[in-house]
């Protein structure tokens, strides 16, 4: 499943996760930024820092796991060749320094010196070479390193990848958090259950213990190249957002995520930390796009109109997150050109656009009012009422908030929502074989570019999970999109923005931001700048 | 779950205080009934209608009962989602009752293998909690109005049985039934003629107990998020949408709170009454 839903809750350990941000590196164009492990100069603080947390469902193995709950974890043990620093910026992190050829198809990494994996062995070029021919044929990456042809070890430090074509976007993606993940090839061929509990590892921390259903523990790597700010950090699992606010005002835990009405509450008493994160977490809805109503574009239209995006994010996200009227991308993305397809004057005038549309599509209001009924729907008996189940996760509030308001808003032009809480354990495996005709999700995305490849390009962990796009011409243009130079792919990613607000695969209608609660004796936590880069290697504990 | 039991009452029990008692008891459970029955009608609202702009306003000549975070009117979903609840209870006792009964007094008068067949199937059900069991049934089955009502149905009629079938052999073997026998009936005759008015009280408290379980249970399921599904309220699923504020907005859990705690007090009263009026031995103080 995408990293959906509870946010608050991934939040945790996202907040936790990362650490890759502070690692420092720096590339061919931006020098490493605080090389030689200025994070260790402070001391380390012993911890430990006591966090609440997810448990992570979908096991520490980066090729499979595209699930938060365990990106997460993974994240803060497994480092990566790049990151996104506080800016957003890629700069190196295992690499010091990669050069691309003249024709934009070879990148060539150099690693650091003297960079190690937890027992102390090195890191070197075979290792990232196992690693990213694992990547290719796991879910998680698969999509997007479509065109690495190979990759080659030229000697311990440098390491170089070939691709079919151009891909300005590859220094990003090698930076993926937890899934571009580097291993070590003697640890993981040594153990065939390396992955149940993977203690020779290249990030800052290391697992130390993992008790399923309760709790697991993490340590600092001492062979890592940036020391991290504290020695110890414990993850207690939870899933509670408002148990998890409880703790934090009771001293009980350090960090956790918190629900949007704690949040707001807590950002005012003052006594708390509240740290939100802009970052590309849409939220949307999805749709069967195979049959009746959701194969009318007038109809996804229609209900584009008639959705009031600002009273669900106001009521569901305390006013967090914003909304957006035909964009899938957040302001800050070199890719974002404000689209207002779907924005009126008011309210009047936004239903009288959605009753237009659902009177075009053939779907009318009976006389005397109530559902609409079917008048010459392709393949719909005359009558039919426009009447549907939207299912949503049952261990996710905010859906389940967002549905309820879904609902009074299509009553307004005469489509009736039943809302239905789903079992969150079945609800993903039925989007994904398009059980239901209208559904809740939530997912993030690193930057516009993951975000086209994997929501709408064919073979995209997201796009076969809920778009089911297969689309040549959109694949084409995502393709082109990776393979041209920086300006040019900016404009490709703005036309598949005009063409996803006109289309509609899915309905994008706001977002959702981390939260996360921290007491007072959290020191020097820096929040990310995208939905996987967040740093809590150079944090520290005040005693 | 306590099982009522069929004994004397205090031979000084003072009327005035039975007074009292169906006073209080049938005063709460009275303004409850008419809270539910006429709320909606008076605060003029739809239980399910939003007002984003009156999001968590709290109790006001407008709203008495304020208004949760989709703003809507929480005094007529309190009385929409009490309709529900008691309903749920009434229709859990109908199904425990409709099994406990039958059963226990065939197992009670008959023994023998039947007794012994059915008492192990009670046996195995009282080694689970009774919410247990109500919730794998829902989750076998989904959350839903009829769900709850057939978990909690379900999960009642052990108790029930085994008291019934308690008090079946208290009576199958006293003078009255063995002289009914002695002079040819037979034995269907004897438990329709002679066992069960023997059992009326006991059966009319003891449903009356199970009533409030039934609330209750209702309300922890709710609570835990099986019970009747949002839009749609019941108290229990009330309180539980409460708990997502009970640090913002305490208020809100307060309010669908303490009618869970009315109901149920009200109907302890009543059973204690009823047991009062209908215990034969009782009726002579």
């Amino acid at each position: 499943m995408p990293k959906r839903h509870h946010f608050q809750v991934l939040v945790i350990g996202l907040v936790t996760a990362v650490a890759l941000a502070g690692c420092g590196g720096g590339s061919s164009e931006s020098p490493a930024a605080g090389e030689g492990g200025d994070g260790a100069t402070g001391g380390q603080s012993a911890g430990p820092l006591r966090m609440l947390g997810v448990e992570p469902t979908q096991g520490f193995d980066p090729s499979t796991a595209f699930a938060d709950a365990s990106r997460v974890p993974m994240a803060m043990m497994y480092e990566t060749l790049t990151e996104r620093d506080g800016e957003g910026e890629i700069v190196g992190a295992l690499a010091e320094s990669w050069e691309v050829s003249d024709d934009g198809t070879v990148y060539t990494f150099t690693l650091r010196d003297g960079i190690a994996f937890s027992d102390g062995s090195p890191i070197t070029a075979a290792d990232v070479k196992f690693s990213f021919d694992r990547m290719k044929t796991g879910e998680a990456l698969q999509a997007q390193l479509a065109t690495l042809t190979s990759v080659e070890a030229v000697d311990d430090t440098t390491v170089t990848f070939t691709l079919s074509g151009p891909m300005s976007t590859f220094p990003a993606l090698v930076g993926r958090p937890a899934n571009a993940a580097i291993l070590s090839e003697a640890a993981v061929g040594a153990d065939p259950d390396y992955f149940t509990m993977p203690t020779v590892t290249s990030g800052p921390w290391t697992l130390s213990e993992y008790t399923p259903k309760s709790q697991m523990t993490f340590t600092a790597n001492e062979h890592y190249f940036k020391p991290p700010g504290i020695a110890t950090i414990q993850v207690s699992f939870n899933n509670d957002p408002t148990a998890n606010a409880a703790a934090l005002e009771s001293g009980s835990a350090d960090v956790a995520s918190v629900a949007y009405s704690d949040a707001e509450r807590l950002k005012s008493e003052g006594t708390l930390q509240i740290v939100q994160s802009d970052q590309l977490a849409p939220l949307f809805w999805g749709w069967d796009r195979t049959k009746a109503p959701f194969d009318s574009k007038d109809v996804r239209q229609a209900v584009a109109w008639a959705v009031d995006r600002e009273g669900k994010q106001e009521a569901c996200w305390f006013g967090t997150g914003g909304v957006t009227y035909g964009n899938i991308l957040r302001p800050w993305d070199p890719a974002y050109e404000e689209i207002n397809t779907y924005r009126a004057d008011d309210r009047e005038d936004a239903l009288a656009e959605a009753a237009d549309l659902l009177d075009a599509a053939g779907w009318v209001e009976p006389e005397g009012g109530g559902t609409r009924v079917a008048d010459g729907v392709d393949g719909v008996e005359d009558g039919t009422p426009l009447a549907f189940e939207v299912p949503y996760e049952g261990n996710w509030p905010a859906a389940e908030c967002h549905v309820q308001i879904l609902q009074q808003n299509l009553q307004e032009v005469g489509i009736e929502v039943t809302p239905s809480k789903y079992d969150p354990a079945a609800y993903w495996g039925d989007v994904s074989a398009g059980t239901f005709t209208m559904y809740h999700g939530g997912a993030g995305a690193a930057d516009s570019m993951d975000l086209y490849a994997n929501w709408f390009a064919t073979g995209g962990s997201l796009t076969a999970l809920t778009t089911h796009l297969d689309d040549p011409e959109i694949n084409a243009k995502v393709t082109e999109a990776q393979q041209v130079d920086e300006e040019t792919s900016i404009q490709i990613i703005k036309e598949l923005e005009e063409w996803q607000a006109e289309e509609l695969p899915m309905l994008v209608v706001g977002y959702q931001w981390p939260q996360v609660g921290m007491t007072q004796r959290v020191q020097n936590y820096r929040p990310g700048v995208d939905a996987d880069s967040y740093t809590l290697v150079e944090a520290t504990l005040s005693e | 779950m306590s099982a009522v039991a069929v004994v004397a009452a205090t031979a000084d029990g003072p009327r005035v205080r039975r007074g009292w008692k169906l006073l209080v008891g049938g005063g709460l459970l009275g303004l409850l009934a008419l809270f539910m029955l006429v709320g909606p009608l008076v605060s003029g609202y739809d239980p399910n209608a939003t007002d984003l702009d009156a999001r968590f306003s709290g109790p006001s000549a407008e709203h008495w009962f304020g208004t949760d975070d989709l703003g809507r009117d929480l005094f007529t979903r309190m009385a929409v989602g009490g309709r529900m609840t008691m309903l749920i209870a009434v229709g859990t006792v109908a199904l425990a009752s409709a099994i406990a009964v039958p059963l226990g007094l065939l197992t009670g008068y008959l023994g023998g293998w039947v007794d012994l067949a059915v008492m192990r199937v009670v046996d195995l059900f009282f080694a689970i909690p009774t919410l247990l069991v109500a919730i794998g049934i829902v989750g076998i089955f989904g959350p839903s109005f009829t769900t709850t009502m057939l978990a909690l149905g379900l999960a009642f009629w052990p108790f029930y049985a085994r008291l019934v079938r308690s008090a079946v052999v208290g009576v199958r073997d006293l003078a009255y039934t063995d002289a009914a026998r002695v002079i040819g009936a037979g034995r269907w005759r004897i438990i329709r003629k002679e066992i069960v008015p023997a059992l009326l009280p006991l059966l009319i408290v003891q449903t009356t107990v199970l009533l409030g379980f039934a609330v209750l249970d209702e309300a922890g399921l709710g609570f835990l998020g099986l019970g009747v599904q949002p839009p749609d309220a019941s108290w229990g699923s009330l309180l539980a949408q409460s708990r997502g504020f009970v640090l913002s907005h305490p208020w809100i859990g307060v309010i669908a709170g303490v009618p869970i705690l009315l109901v149920v007090l009200g109907i302890n009263i009543m059973a204690d009454v009823l047991r009062d009026r209908l215990d034969p031995q009782g009726a002579s103080t």
